[in-house]
């Protein structure tokens, strides 16, 4: 009998009760769509924090000796030092470690490295900072480098930063020779300008060329000055990373750029309070709609009511009609909500960070348990309504 | 032997004369100066059938929803068969009104979407939950020669259908006392009087009716009248010969 009289008075009140079910699938579908894209786009996020740079520094250790005649003190001289070149294999297999009792990959999170080598030259009668790196390396940790013309390419191709190419009047496509002051050999190599770099930072100042080369000219074949290092550290502090990396390499200096890993995780919070605000704003406006609409059912219902309670229903009985209804109301609303949250969810990778969204099966008893407590918080003044009917005085059609 | 059976008899009529409502000196007082009911007092007798009557906004419909437990009085007491159901709470008082009260109300009062059956098992799921009530509420609809449609709702069923569903519904759970408010007010008068014959017929069988009636004719068929002006009795009949079974 009850699912009767449940069940007939839905339909009898369908306009209303697809009224409260389409106000839980608004909601919930802002909220499980919400869960899908945090959970969905870490990895994308962590892929967007590339544009801020490195956020490790691997240095070489540098020892300075006291130069001490006597009593006479004549400063410091600092021992320059490079980090092996084929040691930076390790990066790739940095393993696995625990944080807070969840193992992190630590191989995994690091994103990308670019190595450098660098040493000072001359062109045209004038010194200039030449640096030797991999340039695949650098557009996928330094994605804002703007270069005008194209990247080097092949050994004989250099960048040159613009400070550099206004200061020595080269231009894109002129060649210039490079002599080694610090050798006694001579080396010396004839590049083209393939770009010119302009970063806004100390790049402008300097010329490119692939790391084999600067290296050559150098005599420092297998020697790197400084390795910078794009990592994700959002679930753990950079320092798990940079820990694990020094044990690798041990006559190294690691170094976490606290600058740019704090600017990430900020970054990351107030994302996350973003999409948290929002699902909060989506589920508040659901919880109005539905009780406002089921308000507004128990308002057009009150007759029924007041019979029901004259012919001997009790507030409990009147409280399972309205809450039960409520509980369908929820149900419903949460699996429509689950499967309009996903195609949202979908639209958002698409159109914010240009990549499907994998549906999220944790958001299943997510919006379903959200649907039904959004449902029950709605019904709680509805049902506060239909237990008071006073049955006399809605018989009477006051 | 003889006397046995004289005491017998004479416990019986004493057992029919005690009354089953008590209504001593209530008030219903909606502010300081509206008073809807001032001061009442009666008794109904078990097997009575008490008619009330009056102008409009003499307080009868507040009486009989005082007296059938619809309403609270705002003094006064209210006693059912030995119960003061002024002193009960909300939930012994529903529990009350299921157990002994049947009501038929003239707006017929029935869950428009719930058929005729659906319409008198109500009473019945409310009061047993356990009990599915379709076979009592089957048999209350072919007492008031409705067996043939059982499964019509509200809407497709004529005012005088409509008001023997709701007597149905009012006789499922065999309650004590009926309380009908203009039981014909919205029927024609051949229809009103069918449905006269079918409470004459239930107050022959001992139940106590309680009715409000504007319409005289109707009102003959109680076996105790009171008029009420201005939240007061004012008059009282008992007949000696009540019209019964027209």
């Amino acid at each position: 009998m009850f699912g009767r009289i449940l069940f007939r008075s839905m339909a009898k009140h369908k306009g209303r009760v697809a009224l409260a079910v389409v106000s839980i699938i608004v909601g919930v579908s802002i909220a499980s769509a919400l869960v899908s894209v945090s959970s969905g786009i870490e990895e994308k996020i962590a892929a967007e924090f590339k544009a801020y740079g490195a956020n490790i520094l691997i240095v070489p250790k540098s020892e300075t000796l006291q130069v001490q005649i006597g009593s006479i003190n004549y400063g410091s001289v600092t021992e320059q030092k490079y980090i092996n070149e084929s040691d930076l294999s390790a990066l790739s297999s940095l393993g696995t470690t625990t944080y807070e009792g969840k193992i992190v990959n630590v191989t995994d999170r690091i994103l990308g490295y670019a190595p450098y080598f660098y040493t000072v030259v001359g062109i045209k009668g004038q010194n200039a900072v030449f640096v030797g790196t991999n340039f695949s390396s650098v557009r996928r940790i330094s994605p804002w480098w703007s270069v005008n013309g194209t990247w080097a390419n092949g050994d004989s191709d250099a960048m040159i930063g613009r400070v550099v190419s206004e200061k020595l009047g080269l231009s894109i496509g002129d060649s210039f020779t490079v002599y080694h002051n610090d050798t006694k050999q001579e080396h010396s190599r004839s590049f083209t300008v393939s770009g010119i770099v302009s970063t806004g930072s100390s790049e402008d100042e300097q010329v490119f060329a692939n790391l084999g080369v600067a290296q050559a000219i150098a005599g420092k074949p297998g020697s790197i000055s400084v390795v910078q290092v794009s990592a994700n550290c959002l679930k753990c502090p950079i320092e798990v990373i940079t820990e694990r990396m020094q044990e690798k390499l041990p006559y190294a200096e690691v170094r976490s750029v606290k600058q740019i890993a704090a600017a990430e995780m900020l970054l990351l919070g107030k994302i996350q309070s973003l999409l948290v605000l929002i699902a909060a704003i989506g589920l508040a406006a659901s919880v109005m709609g539905v009780m406002s609409t089921m308000t507004a059912s128990v308002l057009e219902r009150i007759k029924e009511i007041g019979i029901m309670k004259a012919v001997g229903a009790s507030r409990k009985d009147v409280t399972m009609l309205i809450g039960a209804e409520a509980l369908i109301v929820g149900a419903v609303g949460g699996m429509l909500g689950y499967v309009a949250g996903a195609v949202l969810a979908s639209f958002i990778g698409q159109q914010v960070f240009g990549t499907t969204i994998p549906l999220n099966l944790i958001a299943i008893p997510i919006s379903g348990g959200v649907a039904i407590l959004v449902a029950i918080i709605a019904s709680i003044i509805p049902i506060r309504r239909a237990v008071n009917i006073q049955p006399a005085i809605v018989l009477r059609g006051e | 032997m003889k006397k046995a059976i004289e005491w017998a008899n004479e416990a019986k009529r004493a057992v029919e004369q005690r009354p089953i409502i008590t209504v001593h000196d209530v008030v219903k007082k909606y502010s300081e100066s509206v008073f809807a009911l001032n001061g009442v007092s009666l008794n109904v007798k078990k097997g009575d059938w008490l008619t009330i009557v009056g102008p409009s906004g003499s307080g009868k419909t507040t009486l009989m929803n005082m007296l059938g437990g619809l309403d609270r009085p705002t003094s006064g007491s209210l006693v059912v068969d030995g119960t003061d159901i002024t002193k009960l709470n909300e939930q012994e008082l529903t529990k009350f009104r299921r157990e002994r009260f049947g009501y038929i109300f003239q707006q017929f009062h029935l869950v428009p979407y719930l058929s005729a059956l659906e319409n008198a098992m109500l009473a019945q799921y409310f009061k047993n939950k356990k009990s599915n009530g379709q076979d009592n509420a089957a048999k209350a609809l072919e007492t008031v020669g409705l067996g043939h449609r059982l499964g019509h709702v509200p809407g497709q069923l004529s005012g005088g259908e409509q008001q023997r569903v709701a007597i149905a519904r009012a006789l499922v759970n065999k309650p004590e006392i009926l309380f009908a408010d203009e039981p014909t007010g919205n029927l024609d008068q051949k229809t009103g009087m069918e449905i006269m014959g079918l409470l004459a017929k239930l107050n022959a069988e001992g139940r106590t009716i309680v009715m409000i009636t504007h319409d005289e004719k109707i009102a003959q068929f109680g076996s105790r009248m009171i008029k009420m002006v201005d939240g007061k009795v004012v008059k009282e009949w008992r007949k000696v010969s009540p019209l019964r079974g027209l």
